[in-house]
This record gives structure tokens, sequence and C-alpha cells, in this order.
């Protein structure tokens, strides 16, 4: 079966914004997710056409143009979205075609826990969009139940440990305030969280 | 981090490595003033012969430096704040369109999958450019020493030509 990777786009030469050193980010069409404020709207399943359909080895010659950045900085290739795992098979193809370049996922975890141990293997790091850790919070902003994505980074530190994993924390405009971030911090600390990236979602109003 | 700024780094970045493996290394300015994604045509044929020179050094037997390095980000803008920001979109009030814009690879961004071979329109204004290049080559080990000698001839020369015209008063 042909592995396909439909693509709403890629972004050359960011650094040490996805990890460490020059990475390529190649955004997923396609999430479960139906976030409010989603920063990719046009990553929805629903949006018709993919921009790109890339297969393991097209996507290898699109990005290596940058490989001796990669090698040179320790970067690599950030799969984000949309939901990237819900591509774990291609992403695991892509990886063995490009064993020097590092690999990062950026994910929400709502998906089947056979993509996350499947993802274990060759991601080298993860960043987890949370959102926040309160049920309520994470229904009413994303339209899905926390319990999936809170289940799954439970098993993804059991399986990679806590510094493959940075928790991504969004003060999230009438959704969520610094008092519930704490509260979500705290709770991930327990479950062993050591990493975060705590940041303010900014409203963009439709007509700036 | 802007366009220039990447660029800047990127170039940085590009003569460590050269230093790191001492090949010579010598490559003009950007005269270029505007926005930039931060890379183009020209810097992708700098990062193609930085390649050639590690290869060439790797056949010839000696050691190659290709890890190890790091991003100058001080060429970067400098935090004001701790806060870090994120600028999205309220999705339910677009039809997707208008959010493109916020995204990096947005229709119309400069890096939303435009092929790297892409020529930016500000380079058709520029004069050809010569960019000297040394390497320091074993003959035996690589095939490009006849060039050794001579100024390398920019890329842009390749595509408008050295200006010289045949007996017909065409351009050669």
């Amino acid at each position: 079966m042909k592995l396909l990777f439909p693509s709403i786009g890629y972004d050359r030469l960011r650094m040490e914004t996805d990890g460490e050193g020059v990475t390529t980010l190649v955004c997923a069409q396609g999430c479960p997710l139906r976030c409010k404020y989603c920063i990719n709207p046009e990553s929805s399943c629903n949006r018709g056409k993919p921009r790109h359909l890339f297969t393991p080895e097209s996507l290898y010659n699109l990005v290596k143009i940058d490989s001796l950045y990669f090698l040179a900085t320790g970067g690599g290739i950030m799969f984000g979205g949309g939901e990237p795992l819900l591509y774990v098979d291609f992403m695991e193809a892509f990886s063995k075609l490009a064993p020097d370049f590092k690999i990062y996922c950026e994910t929400s975890l709502w998906v089947n826990p056979r993509q996350i141990r499947k993802a274990a293997e060759f991601v080298d790091h993860f960043m987890v969009d949370i959102k926040d850790t309160d049920p309520e919070i994470y229904r009413a902003y994303t339209g899905k139940e926390f319990q999936r994505a809170g289940e799954n980074l439970r098993l993804l530190l059991s399986l990679v440990g806590a510094d493959k994993i940075t928790v991504r924390l969004p003060r999230i405009p009438d959704f969520n305030a610094d008092d519930h971030r704490d509260k979500s911090e705290a709770l991930l600390r327990e479950w062993g969280i050591t990493r975060f990236d705590r940041f303010d979602y900014i409203i963009k109003e439709k007509n700036q | 981090m802007t366009g220039k700024e990447k660029c800047k780094a990127l170039k940085k970045l590009r003569a460590q490595i050269a230093d790191a493996n001492e090949i010579q290394w010598v490559t003009e300015e950007c005269p270029y003033e505007g926005e930039c994604p931060g890379t183009c045509p020209r810097c992708e044929e700098e990062v193609r012969m930085l390649e050639e020179a590690l290869e060439c050094r790797r056949k010839e037997g000696k050691s190659v430096v290709k890890s190890g390095f790091s991003v100058d980000k001080k060429f970067g803008s400098e935090e004001k704040s701790d806060a870090k920001v994120e600028t999205v979109s309220n999705s339910t009030e677009t039809d997707g369109s208008e959010d493109a814009q916020i995204a990096p690879f947005a229709p119309g961004s400069p890096l939303m999958g435009v092929p790297a071979w892409n020529m930016p329109p500000h380079i058709s204004e520029n004069k050809p450019k010569v960019f000297l290049l040394e390497k320091q080559q074993n003959e035996d080990a690589c095939e490009s020493t006849s060039r050794e000698e001579k100024p390398r001839r920019g890329w842009l020369s390749r595509w408008f030509g050295s200006g010289k015209r045949n007996r017909k008063g065409k351009k050669k």
C-alpha cells in the first residue's frame, strides 16, 4: 500500500523554534479536533484537496536541500499540522529514508494508542499541545474529550521518558487563565512531565 | 526572525562549516535590501558548492566536520519580554483563506512550497556577480581543478551570459 502524506504546506529554515537546530516544518492535512482558535484551520479534514500529496521519497527529495544545515545543527523535520500522527506509518517510512535527520512531532495526542506506540520508536522529540487538562475547558475548546489525550500522554511518557516530551500550555482567551495553566502544570508534573512551553494566544481579528 | 536575519545567520553557519573543514571560503555580502525568505538561488548555490567541497575532502581521506554547529541567534530579533505569544485566528469566523495569512505557509508566503530554484524577482535586477571561491584540492581527487586559477563564474552569469558577442553581434 502506497504511503501518502496530504500536506497543507511546508516551511523551511526554521531556527530553533521546533527544537534544536535548523528545521523544516511539514504540516499534515487532517485533524480530529475542532479547536476554536486553530492556527491552521485549513488543516481540517473537510477542507478539500490538499496542497501537496507526498510519498516518503518525494518529501525526502524536497527537504534534503537543507540536509547540510540539519546535519550541522542537529536539526531535521518537524511534522505538524493538523495531526501528523494520523500518518505515523508514513513518518516511519520517511525516517528510514533520512536516518541522519532528527524527527520532531507536534501533536495533540488525540489519536489511536497504536499510533503513539509506533511514533515512540522513531520520533526524537514530541511537542504535545495539551491545551488544558481541565476536561470542561478541553471539551469546550476542542470539541473532544480530554481523557484520550491524557491517557495517550501517560502512555507516551512510559515509552519515551520525560526528556523527549515538551508539553505546550497555552493561555487561551475566553477559555482558560493562568490559574488553569498552573493547575495543568501541577497535574502534569505529578505524572512526570518536566518540560513545559507556556505561551499566550493572541487572537487576530478578521479585519486586521 | 526576518528573512534577512535568517540569511545572515545561515551565511555565518556556512562560513563556520567551511572554516572547520579548512575550506577557503570567500563570498559577497548580499546587496538585496528588501524582504526575502532567508534563502535564494544564490545562497543555495553556495550550499551546493560547500557540499561539493566537503565531498572532495572526504574523497581525499581527510576528516569532515559536519555536526556540532549552532545557529547564531544574535541576528534574530531581540526578545522584548519573557512572554511568548502565538497569533491565532478565530476559525469559526472565516472560510480559511484569510486565516492562511497567519500561518507561515499561507498562499503567497515566500516559503509556501516555493521550489528552491524559483528566482525572486529582485535577482534579475542585479548585475551578474562573480564570487571567488578557492578550494584546496588534490588534483587527482577532484575533477574541477581547472577552475582553481580562474575566478568562479557566479550562477547569474550562466543565465545572463558574459556580455560578450560573436562576430555577427549576437550574444555568445
